[in-house]
């Protein structure tokens, strides 16, 4: 009795959730009604029973409108059924045996074409833009690669503006995104791995490498990490990189975000790897060290020479980002002796009137210039930069003509604001936002010493974290002069015959050697 | 346990053994010999290298890093009380050297401030370190080693654009040939802060580098202190720079560029205030391995906490006044010094040198803890 309620059960499930773990019943009047109830209620489904051949066959294809592309669907996979039926007959005229065969490599003329035998899988793909094709009696499905949507074409980087060099960015769309990699990298030993990860979104991930460079400890344990992820939805890459992480609890990025196609180019042939998610214009790329932040793409499109100064400004100017509203406060609330008279005696002069400790003015200026610049972002952008400018200009000579600020804290903001905009990493920028609050909060403390008991803290844990396994401050520390300088400066191409290191790698050199093959 | 590169060794030394001396040494040496100084500094030279041969070879002809070679070659017994010994003397440098620093903060740059804050908040980072781990300090280390020795020599630097006299090196007849031989006893002896090698020497990746590392902290050491000194035998003159408390404190102070490069000590406070960190944590390293090697536990990590009480009260109790401080440094310290950075590391080195066999347990049933 027992197996006999279950095997009822079984047959006349209307549990979508029971249903769709089931294989296709070959029954098609069955499957339909299956499909039904799992799908029900998605009204852009397009489910079309029709017949063809002759005696004619039962046949229902089904899609997801507006993921399709219609005209492919309707020259490549159902004219063929209708016009080609007779290559399903013999020369004696009886039918052929495997009629899904026959469809498979005779009649659909379309490249990108595979079998799936359960309902799940069906779902699957036609929710990823694939049309699926049952015929009665046949306990398989067809899978026609027909996926076709609306996207955003390939347009300029938002985030990551260059003067010189390519100006693609990527799209929404993973398979755009890896043809552009491709297109770049025309090499056989650029993998594209796919996974599918997220438990409702079954969203498209790909890890990107080039095998021979990328060190293979680094990508099995990529691998293992991806694997070990179960998680309702995949959106973006943000939301792998908290799995994938070495470290959690910290301000500090442990992988570099890009959208520039030829930056994550230049990352796979120094040996990293990158994740892209469909659905996100974002690449992540992994390992990677907290100088790296620093570089900008455009670096590698300059002389060496502008580039390396620019480089060399671009780490004083995180320095300035950091410190100087620190430095500013400390001088002159506790080391006015290192201050001209004359320079001292004008900032007096300046901040008679002002009811607050420097400290609190500081403070409250770089909350306010935080909240302009967030709301400069937010706002649509026919507005953003207006509000922007008023922000600055009409709040800040207001502020500083009712005495509440005084002029050099003025200057002292907008130079630092300046400052943290050189950063060429988003990430970066955002460490730089939070850490210089840190930094305000001990020097109102203790002056000079509060500034170096926080810069000691941030250093300790920059100290003990690492991306993959691969130090986070390397190769300041552990010290490696040969990669320093090729951070500190960028080396000429000529000079550049090897990958910076990472454990594992087997093939270092980059020039000059038959060794790099790949 | 993890490797540690040539250069971490170089870092470690270096900040080990710069920072106090930088301060402490020129003044102490402008005492006794005057416009001589500088001779004893240089003469430091050979006698640093032996100090750091005796290290080496101790490692070299050990099987354990220390503190468990002081059971390979001492005994289980000794060796052991031994470890107990030196948990407590580090413990008392460390204290005593962020008492020195509190003190001299205190006097110089924020005379406002309670000496418990500054202790509290130098305990904070040390302690911050300890817990992240041996990797972690050491990277730390690194980078103090480069941020310390650009900004010394940057200052030292500008500190040639005052006017120098260079007739003040030249009375060398004065020389008083006892006082060199102490100025360059108490000048090599500061290179036995050195002492951390015996602990990282055997984790080193390789030996040769473990050497160039040993040879290198000590030029960085005997070239910083000897351009210091000179500094301010050229500038003031010996018999004047010796009236001032510290002389390469008020040689930073000195500085002007342009008029609007002055009164830089805060800078140099700055630097301080990081070496004085990493001689701290090492010193603080060693004291915790030490009693886990005794009591044979598992981590040091979580000692650091408790541990870190102890240097807080024992800072701010072992002196009442910076005079008792200076009373401390010039009586007590150099004792714990001598005992625990030189003289046990010299018996210890007679022990192998003349009785390789006399090893009082063989070595491979001493448990090493692991000190990551």
């Amino acid at each position: 009795m027992r197996y006999l309620s279950s095997k009822g059960k079984s047959e006349g499930s209307s549990d979508p959730h029971e249903l769709i773990n089931q294989p296709i019943t070959g029954n098609l009047n069955t499957d339909q009604n299956n499909l039904e109830v799992i799908l029900q209620n998605c009204s852009d489904l397009v489910l079309k029973r029709f017949q063809f051949g002759n005696p004619p066959f039962e046949g229902l294809l089904l899609y997801f409108d507006g993921l399709v592309d219609r005209q492919e669907v309707e020259f490549n996979l159902l004219k063929p059924l209708m016009l080609e039926m007779d290559m399903l007959r013999n020369q004696d005229g009886t039918l052929q045996e495997d009629v899904l065969e026959s469809v498979r490599y005779r009649i659909v003329t379309m490249a990108e074409i595979k079998t799936v035998t359960d309902y799940n899988s069906i779902c699957h793909h036609i929710s990823s833009g694939d049309a699926v094709f049952l015929i009665d009696g046949i306990k398989e499905a067809l899978v026609a690669g027909t996926r076709s949507w609306e996207g955003r074409g390939v347009e300029r980087p938002e985030n990551e503006v260059v003067v010189y060099g390519p100006k693609e960015s990527f799209t929404e769309t993973v398979r755009f995104n890896t043809a552009m990699i491709r297109r770049r990298i025309k090499s056989a030993n650029l993998k594209i791995e796919g996974y599918i990860m997220g438990r409702v979104t079954k969203t498209d991930v790909v890890l990107c490498y080039i095998s021979g460079i990328a060190p293979p400890n680094l990508i099995n344990e990529i691998r293992s990490r991806l694997a070990s992820i179960d998680t309702d939805a995949v959106l973006d890459p943000e939301y792998l990189q908290e799995f994938i992480a070495d470290t959690q609890n910290t301000i500090f990025a442990q992988v570099e975000h890009t959208e520039k196609p030829d930056r994550v180019c230049g990352h796979l042939l120094e040996g990293r790897a990158a994740i892209i998610v469909d659905g996100s214009p974002t690449a992540m790329i992994l390992p990677v060290s907290f100088p790296q932040f620093w570089i900008a793409a455009e670096d590698y499109y300059t002389p060496f020479i502008p580039a390396s100064l620019y480089r060399i400004g671009r780490f004083t100017a995180f320095l300035l980002a950091l410190l100087l509203p620190s430095l500013y406060v400390a001088i002159t609330s506790y080391h006015q002796e290192m201050l001209p008279t004359a320079l001292y005696l004008t900032i007096a002069a300046a901040r008679q009137g002002v009811p607050f400790p420097i400290f609190v003015e500081a403070f409250l200026m770089e909350a306010t210039f935080e909240l302009l610049r967030e709301a400069g972002l937010r706002l649509p952008r026919a507005v953003g930069p207006a509000v922007s400018i008023v922000g600055a200009l009409i709040i800040g000579d207001a502020a500083v003509r009712a005495g509440l600020v005084s002029t050099p804290m003025v200057v002292i903001v907008a130079f630092t604001g300046i400052a943290s905009f050189v950063a060429p990493n988003y990430n970066a920028a955002l460490i730089i936002r939070i850490a210089r609050f840190g930094f305000l909060a001990a020097t109102a403390a203790l002056g000079f010493l509060g500034i170096m008991v926080v810069l000691i803290l941030m250093l300790v844990r920059m100290a003990s974290l690492s991306s993959l396994g691969m130090p986070y401050l390397s190769p300041i520390a552990p010290f490696n002069w040969t990669q320093l300088s090729d951070i500190i400066l960028r080396r000429p191409w000529k000079m550049a015959n090897q990958r910076p290191y990472m454990e594992g790698m087997e093939n270092q050199v980059r020039q000059k050697s038959g060794e790099g093959n790949a | 346990m993890q490797r540690i590169s040539s250069f971490q060794i170089w870092a470690t030394l270096t900040v080990m053994t710069i920072p106090i001396a930088f301060l402490e040494v020129p003044k102490r040496q402008l005492e006794t010999l005057s416009n001589n100084a500088w001779i004893a500094v240089v003469l430091s030279l050979p006698f640093g290298f032996l100090i750091y041969a005796m290290y080496l070879f101790i490692i070299r002809r050990s099987q354990t890093p220390f503190p468990a070679m002081l059971e390979e070659h001492f005994g289980s017994v000794v060796g052991r009380f031994l470890q107990v010994f030196y948990f407590l003397s580090e413990l008392l440098i460390a204290a005593f050297g962020i008492r020195l620093f509190v003190e001299f903060v205190e006097t110089n740059v924020l005379p406002g401030t309670p000496i418990s804050v500054h202790i509290t908040v130098l305990l904070l980072v040390c302690f911050s370190a300890l817990k992240s781990g041996r990797q972690t300090f050491l990277r730390t280390f690194e980078i103090v080693a480069i941020a310390g020795l650009f900004i010394t020599v940057s200052i030292l630097l500008m500190a040639l654009s005052r006017p120098l006299n260079v007739e003040n090196l030249l009375p060398i007849n004065n020389l008083n040939l006892k006082d060199l031989a102490l100025a360059t006893a108490s000048t090599s002896i500061i290179v036995s802060r050195g002492f951390i090698i015996l602990v990282l020497g055997k984790l080193a990746s390789d030996w040769t580098g473990l050497r160039k590392a040993a040879v290198a902290a000590l030029f960085t050491y005997v070239v910083l202190i000897a351009w210091a000194l000179l500094l301010s035998i050229l500038i003031f003159s010996g018999p004047a720079a010796k009236t001032l408390s510290f002389p390469t404190f008020t040689i930073v102070r000195i500085i002007n560029i342009g008029g609007f490069i002055q009164n830089i000590d805060i800078v140099f406070i700055g630097v301080w205030t990081m070496g004085m960190f990493a001689t701290t944590t090492g010193t603080w390293f060693i004291s915790l391995i030490s009693l886990q090697q005794a009591l044979r536990l598992e981590s040091y990590r979580f000692m650091a906490a408790p541990t870190a009480l102890i240097i807080g009260v024992l800072s701010l109790t072992m002196a009442d006044n910076i005079l008792e401080v200076h009373i401390l440094s010039e009586v007590l310290i150099p004792i714990f010094y001598s005992i625990a950075l030189f003289l046990i590391p010299f018996i210890m080195f007679v022990r192998i040198l003349f009785k390789p066999q006399a090893r009082s347990q063989p070595a491979q049933s001493i448990p090493v803890q692991n000190m990551d």
